[in-house]
């Protein structure tokens, strides 16, 4: 009977070729369209899932700025202040101890955090560049009385002035250059921004770490101007006059960057902290700045800060936040996500539009043999051999239909694919553009400080590590890797046959279900 | 040789008709012998085709029964006794158009459990009722009706079963070739089987020297 059903199949499909050549196009052209949204699907959610990992997905634990916007308007409407009154809040710091603790999760791939400050060097000339012109400038007109007394340390100050917000003369009467030098502490060498974003690389020596204390890594402009080499010491006087600290130069940087680092001194946190005013670092519990975790996937920030706050619930007495940057991931992503989201509607609208069509014609094709089926039952075929038959052909010309369409799918599914990218990015910068006026910018820019910076000088401050620049400048994917897998040929060959099933059943079953005389007669 | 006996039991059967129930079978009873043809006559409406399709288990028995050798068909099923017990021939021969005359018998060959050797066994067959080897290996749409009428009768002959039936089996054929057909199925019912013809020509009954019934308004006189 079977080896029957298997014969019957192949007479009908063999000797019908236009029949069969018109469903299996149909078939091919549906199976591209279903293969090429599968796969732009897949595609697109392999680049997120990469984007993901790869951007990690930071998180910062800063000064909640909301938080104590509220808590200063409070005291304003309770009358603890005066309305008006330009009063700066302090600044709630980080120290070291609860930020190395939270970081102690399996979330965390790697994290950074820094103390900024400022020196004055002591023996050793500067490289002349914008900032130590603008302090020259400074100086004078302080010099003729323009300005009054107000100068004072301007790095490692931890009060906020909330500079946004203030006018541009008080700003400036409050302004301080703090020491002559850069100070910039930081966990390790790899999260400097030059080095992330590959602009810096050692010339001489090696790079500092958390164990070499008292070392310090100079510029190599610095360098060359002061005759100095690896292994030389120099020595800085600290910006509020209470002592001098020598420092032993293990590695010399260079940077493809203009000469406004060439001042900068690099070194690990706790040589840094050394230049903080004397009570911070003598008790041991200086602030950190710049506290950033990165992720081992975006999709982990939400329960990373939950796991955070249920360790340190003081971060929310002490005005602290824990944040995440999602512009970056968003900015990267974006496009993709759309791209993705569009193919999957297609995908469904294809789908719905396959079972539809083929349902259509396997009835007409049905309707048509039902003398046939009539002729088979009279003969004594039982109704599911008529069936099998029939699901035979189609399963034959179906699978055909997909086999070919994997060699064709592909090239459809990368030009639809790149199109609607390129479409979707085309929006993006469109949008951005309208946001920001420029072309290409991320949103936000800022990162989560929003260019604040501690203390009000120019000192160290100027030199942030603002880490979370570089992944707000993270460039949209704007290519996809179209390539289907045996996962999505699977996908395909089971949705196909599940929607030939589907298509095959009822207006098989509404026949057969007639006994022979009623079909034969036509009266069913 | 033992003869075979189909037994039709008071017979009622009714379809409706716009939602009128029209009652086409009024209680048929007939007895048919193996060995014999027979031609059931009557005018078109009579309840011939109803009565023949009730024999050749194409619908099912609505009240009375119909037995072969003490077995009804209910009991055997109707898919088991269209396969072992009848086979029909139809007006309109109703063969499957995209297959050759050969491959029509050997599907029924098959479906009869006779696949080994069924090729040579199909050519046999159709030789037996006058088509040759070449005719045998052409698509059935190709073949003349009284060719293809043939290849119906071979394909009924395919799985050797008691009982042929055949409805009008001779309509649309000439008359040189009608008496051919007829000549055929005397034939069958001669090497033993019941042989049934339902026709509404007594010039097609009287030819086939056939034991005629006629069937008027419902009954089987």
């Amino acid at each position: 009977m079977f080896k029957n059903m298997i014969k019957r199949a192949w007479l009908s499909i063999s000797r019908k070729p236009s029949r069969t050549v018109i469903l299996a196009l149909i078939m091919f052209v549906m199976a591209n369209a279903v293969l090429a949204g599968i796969t732009i699907r897949s595609a697109s959610s392999a680049s997120v899932e990469y984007a993901k990992s790869s951007l990690g997905g930071t998180v910062y634990l800063q000064a909640d700025i909301t938080q104590l916007r509220e808590n200063m308007q409070q005291r304003e409407e309770s009358g603890e202040i005066d309305r008006g009154a330009r009063v700066g809040f302090t600044r709630p710091g980080v120290t070291a101890d609860v930020a190395n603790d939270i970081a102690d999760s399996d979330y965390v791939k790697d994290y950074t955090y820094g103390i900024e400050s400022s020196a004055n060097a002591d023996g050793f000339e500067l490289v002349e560049n914008d900032e130590t012109k603008m302090r020259a400038e400074f100086e004078q007109m302080r010099g003729q009385g323009n300005f009054g007394p107000n100068g004072g340390a301007g790095g490692g100050s931890e009060t906020d002035s909330d500079s946004a917000e203030s006018d541009s003369a008080e700003a400036t009467q409050s302004f301080s250059f703090g020491g002559d030098t850069a100070i910039n502490g930081i966990n390790s060498y790899a999260f400097i921004d030059g080095v992330k974003n590959g602009t810096m690389t050692i010339a001489d020596g090696e790079y500092f770490d958390e164990t070499t204390d008292d070392s310090v890594m100079i510029s190599e402009d610095l360098r060359i101007l002061n005759s100095l080499k690896v292994g030389d010491t120099i020595k800085l006087k600290k910006s509020d006059d209470s002592g001098t600290v020598s420092l032993k130069i293990i590695g010399v940087y260079d940077t493809t960057d203009d000469n406004s680092l060439s001042n900068t001194l690099y070194m690990n946190v706790a040589t840094a902290a050394k230049f903080l005013s004397t009570e911070s670092y003598n008790d041991g519990k200086y602030n950190v700045d710049n506290v950033q975790y990165f992720l081992t996937n975006a999709e982990y920030a939400d329960t990373f800060i939950d796991e955070a706050k249920a360790k340190h619930p003081e971060l929310a007495e002490n005005n602290l936040t824990l944040s995440t940057d999602t512009s970056a991931y968003e900015q990267m992503v974006g496009p993709i996500e759309s791209v993705g989201s569009f193919a999957t509607t297609i995908l469904l609208i294809v789908i719905i539009a396959s079972i539809l069509i083929i349902a259509l014609m396997v009835t007409i094709n049905i309707k048509d043999r039902r003398y046939e089926m009539g002729v088979l039952l009279s003969l004594g075929a039982k109704k599911l051999n008529i069936i099998g038959q029939v699901l035979v052909e189609l399963v034959f010309v179906a699978t055909l239909a997909f086999v070919l369409s994997i060699g064709t799918s592909s090239f459809l599914a990368q030009a639809v694919g790149s199109t609607l990218l390129d479409t979707q990015i085309a929006n993006s910068t469109q949008q951005s553009e309208q946001n920001f006026g420029r072309p290409g910018t991320a949103p936000g820019g800022g990162g989560p400080d929003g260019g604040v910076t501690s203390g009000g000088g120019f000192g160290g401050g100027m030199q942030s590590f603002t880490a979370g620049n570089s992944n707000s400048n993270a460039e949209a994917i704007d290519s996809i890797d179209i390539s289907a897998s045996p996962a999505d040929y699977a996908i395909l060959f089971a949705l196909g046959y599940g929607v030939l099933i589907i298509a095959l059943i009822l207006p098989t079953i509404n026949i057969i279900r007639f006994e022979p005389k009623t079909i034969l007669t036509g009266k069913e | 040789m033992t003869t075979n006996i189909l037994e039709v039991t008071d017979l009622l059967h009714t379809y409706k008709d716009g939602g009128e129930a029209v009652k086409v079978l009024k209680g048929v009873n007939a007895t048919f012998e193996s060995g014999n043809m027979y031609a059931i006559v009557g005018e078109s409406g009579s309840g011939k085709t109803t009565l023949i399709s009730l024999i050749a288990a194409l619908d099912k028995i609505q009240s009375g029964d119909i037995t072969f050798d003490g077995k009804s068909i209910k009991e055997i099923g109707e898919n088991e006794f269209r396969l072992k017990y009848v086979n029909i021939v139809f007006q309109s021969f109703n063969l499957i158009r995209y297959m050759t005359a050969r491959e029509n018998v050997e599907i029924a060959l098959d479906f009869a459990g006779k696949s080994d050797g069924e090729k040579d066994t199909a050519y046999c067959l159709l030789e037996r009722v006058g088509i040759n080897r070449s005719e045998s290996d052409r698509l059935v749409q190709k073949l003349s009706g009284g060719q293809q009428q043939r290849v119906a009768i071979a394909r009924a002959m395919a799985g050797d079963v008691p009982i042929v039936v055949a409805d009008e089996p001779t309509g649309n054929l000439d008359e040189n070739t009608e008496m051919k057909i007829l000549a055929l199925f005397k034939k069958l019912a001669d090497a033993g089987k019941i042989v049934i013809i339902v026709t509404h020509s007594k010039k097609v009954a009287r030819h086939a020297n056939a034991i005629v019934k006629r069937m008027e308004r419902g009954l089987l006189e």
